[in-house]
């Protein structure tokens, strides 16, 4: 300050505005540093968060297409090993539909467990051998979008299960008392 | 006074900085854990479709009667079968993505043919991980049983 003693009033005036402009625009650069800043740190957190929960969501896609494949085909394999004997598991047409037919002797009296694929659904009935039931009086189980069941040269039962995304997945079963 | 607001500023500054600092090293900690959350998932689904393949295979193989229908999978040394990355049989080993090599073995004794066959899943054919794996053996009495 004491340096513009020696100039005039006028000069003194420019000067002293000069640098007030210069701190008003270095206060504003501050800002502006700041505020980029944390504008990055926003959109950083943004895109670790879209990240975690694409990564969430494939997880849990991959989870439950693994589900409607597997665990229809688990199910028909636990039953048919579960009924295997001579003549136990045949496959039948009823209404339309194919279906797994698995005979079982229970205090002397025959039933059978009817296992199809019904309205996108897997369906199960258990039934006195020889009684009439409708196919829709069964039981849902699990949800399926497509069942394939087929016998190859009555020993060997092929499962075809399928899933939302249009994969598919066999499997198959040795029909070992045959 | 300006000194003070100046210093004031850079400490601000200075925090902000060791907070970006800190989130840019827990956000490289976060991906890395993101990407090997998905590898798991991939793996899980591979070994499951893995192990739906050779458990079909190993009952194809146990529902043959007669040891001559696996005469060519004892015979030969090793077998590979070729899947695309949807797991569908193929034919052209370049194009695979999963393979499943078979491997047979006989032994004879005094009343049958043992008969063992041994499934190895892999990624593929340079890819040396195992995804599954499955030992089945057969029994076939009173067929080429070796002589007393």
């Amino acid at each position: 300050m004491s340096s513009l003693l020696g100039l005039k009033k006028d000069d003194r005036r420019t000067i002293l505005a000069k640098k007030i402009q210069l701190e008003t625009n270095h206060g504003m650069l501050d800002l502006l540093f700041i505020l980029i800043l944390l504008a990055s740190f926003a959109i950083s957190a943004l895109i670790i968060v879209m990240i975690g929960a694409r990564v969430y969501q494939n997880v849990t896609v991959e989870m439950q297409s693994n589900f409607d494949l597997r665990i229809p085909l688990s199910y028909i394999s636990t039953k048919v090993k579960q009924h295997d004997a001579k003549g136990a598991v045949q496959l039948m047409t009823k209404e339309g539909i194919e279906v797994l037919v698995l005979t079982s002797l229970e205090n002397q009296t025959s039933y059978e467990t009817w296992i199809y694929a019904y309205h996108n659904q897997l369906y199960e009935v258990m039934v006195k051998k020889g009684e009439q039931v409708a196919i829709a009086d069964g039981m849902a189980i699990l949800p399926l979008q497509g069942l394939d069941l087929k016998m190859d040269s009555n020993k060997l039962l092929q499962v075809t299960s399928y899933n939302k995304a249009g994969k598919k997945l066999d499997l198959f079963l040795n029909i070992r008392s045959d | 006074m300006k000194n003070k607001s100046a210093t004031k500023a850079n400490i601000f500054i200075l925090e902000l900085t060791i907070i970006i600092l800190i989130f840019a090293l827990t956000s490289a900690i976060s991906i890395s854990l993101f990407a090997k959350a998905h590898q798991v998932g991939q793996k899980a689904s591979e070994t499951n479709y893995a192990m739906m393949k050779i458990q079909s295979l190993a009952e194809t193989m146990k529902s043959k009667e007669n040891l001559l229908e696996l005469k060519e999978l004892l015979a030969n040394e090793q077998t590979t079968l070729y899947f695309d990355e949807e797991w569908a049989s193929i034919t052209d080993r370049a194009k695979a993505s999963y393979v499943i090599e078979t491997s047979g073995s006989s032994e004879k004794t005094v009343a049958g043919t043992l008969a063992t066959v041994k499934y190895l899943a892999r990624k593929n054919l340079t890819d040396s991980t195992l995804l599954y794996q499955l030992q089945v053996q057969k029994y076939f009495p009173q067929q080429g049983g070796k002589s007393k």
